[in-house]
């Protein structure tokens, strides 16, 4: 699943990702796509919090994709 | 780890800042108030007639500058806008309103709780529901619309822009009309009357803008996301302000738990509660309370520019329309508003909820 957070205002970014991660299932990949430092930041903190096992962070341009797993 | 822990070094240090601008010469228990100062300089530029309450406070000006050099230094400076402008503007006048009302701003609020105005602590029970009100809308889908990067950027230097000609104006101090006054008036008593010197105010602003700015410190936030997603994280700032202020006033005497007899304070209870009500309720909607707003206003994000314009018409409309209380009390006028700003808060974020499904 992939989720476009860019331009969203706080706290969407990790509204959206909470909610997107509660349908999640075991074992499942989700990609957040962020475009503002404060959402990655909060986005990652969540997804620390929640014990998402982050794989992988890209940055090009301005955007960040994050890849986590359930 | 420090990363992590930032936020508790900026709250000790915007609580050092405050305890010297109290010291310095600020009003008292008004050492720091983004919503008290914003009214102050709208009476500034006479866009009211309260001449008790007029001054360019440069804490306000030092504030955004520190958000906006530091975001250029950090590459984080970012022209951006174009979600729910228009309403963001509405937000940023019905947080004044609400703040007017119980006479302060989240910060102020600490400071008063700091210093044992008990009424403030009624405000942060009215605070705490605006804000759990708010979250319960945020979770049944309230959308605030995506910003899109602005090209030219003309309109993310609008606030900073703004800043740097208020602060020469403060400077240079020059007089257009010899008889009315102006371009600023200044209050010649009351609280517009109490400051530190122009140096120390703008050195604080600046300090502050540039913590507040690298920790992301949000009083509203903080109390959101401990409701919202149990995340205690932003609000170790609000709670390393508080422990900060209220140490520095036990040292300095300066403690008195009561309700009564507080400076700049009124003790109608249901409206110190429904004032903060209407402060926590707007202030989620509108993604961040009055100081995060200022912070991003620096970064370039014109739509929080379009809140802190709100801040000033709301501060204008409340004080030429009574709506604003003072220590005798609030008004009938004032009340009116705040229930009227309430509803209108409730129905913004009610009317918002289509386009999340539709996004």
């Amino acid at each position: 699943m992939e989720l476009n957070l860019c331009g969203l205002s706080c706290p969407l970014p990790v509204v959206r990702t909470r909610e997107a991660w509660q349908k999640l299932s075991g074992g499942e990949e989700l990609r957040l796509v962020v475009d503002s430092p404060v959402a990655k930041e909060n986005v990652l903190r969540f997804l620390e919090n929640s014990g998402g096992k982050v794989e992988k962070v890209e940055e090009k341009d301005g955007v960040t994709v994050i890849s986590v797993r359930k | 780890m420090l990363k992590r822990n930032f936020i508790v070094i900026a709250g000790v240090v915007i609580g050092l800042v405050a305890l010297v601008l109290a010291a310095a010469g600020n009003p008292p228990n008004m050492a720091l108030c983004a919503a008290c100062f914003v009214r102050d300089m709208a009476g500034s530029l006479g866009l009211h007639r309260a001449n008790t309450v007029q001054y360019m406070r440069p804490e306000i000006i030092g504030i955004v500058l520190g958000a906006f050099v530091t975001s250029l230094a950090t590459k984080e400076f970012r022209p951006r806008g174009g979600a729910n402008t228009a309403v963001r503007f509405l937000l940023g006048f019905l947080v004044m309103v609400g703040a007017l009302v119980f006479l302060g701003c989240p910060i102020r609020l600490i400071l008063r709780l700091a210093a044992g105005d008990l009424n403030a602590f009624v405000a942060l029970l009215g605070l705490i529901a605006g804000v759990f009100v708010g979250v319960k809308l945020l979770a049944g889908g309230y959308y605030s619309g995506r910003s899109n990067p602005e090209k030219g950027g003309i309109g993310g230097l609008l606030v900073p822009a703004a800043m740097v000609i208020f602060l020469l104006l403060l400077i240079a101090k020059p007089v257009f009309n010899p008889q009315a006054g102006g371009p600023l008036f200044f209050s010649k008593e009351g609280p517009g009357s109490l400051h530190a010197p122009l140096l120390f105010s703008l050195v604080g602003g600046l300090v502050v803008g540039v913590v507040a700015q690298r920790s992301r410190l949000c009083l509203v936030g903080g109390i959101r996301d401990l409701l919202l997603l149990r995340d205690f994280h932003l609000l170790k700032g609000f709670v390393s302000i508080f422990a900060v202020v209220f140490l520095g006033n036990l040292i300095m005497g300066k403690v008195n738990f009561a309700f009564a007899g507080q400076p700049i304070a009124h003790t109608a209870h249901l409206w110190n509660f429904l004032g903060m009500f209407l402060v926590g309720l707007a202030s989620t909607l509108a993604g961040g309370c009055p100081l995060r707003q200022l912070i991003l206003a620096g970064e370039g994000d014109y739509d929080a520019g379009m809140y802190v314009a709100g801040l000033f018409a709301g501060a204008a409309f409340a004080h030429n329309f009574m709506l604003a209380a003072s220590p005798k009390g609030v008004t009938v006028y004032g009340q009116i508003a705040v229930i009227a700003g309430i509803i209108v808060a409730v129905i913004i974020a009610l009317v918002s909820r289509e386009v999340y499904r539709e996004g």
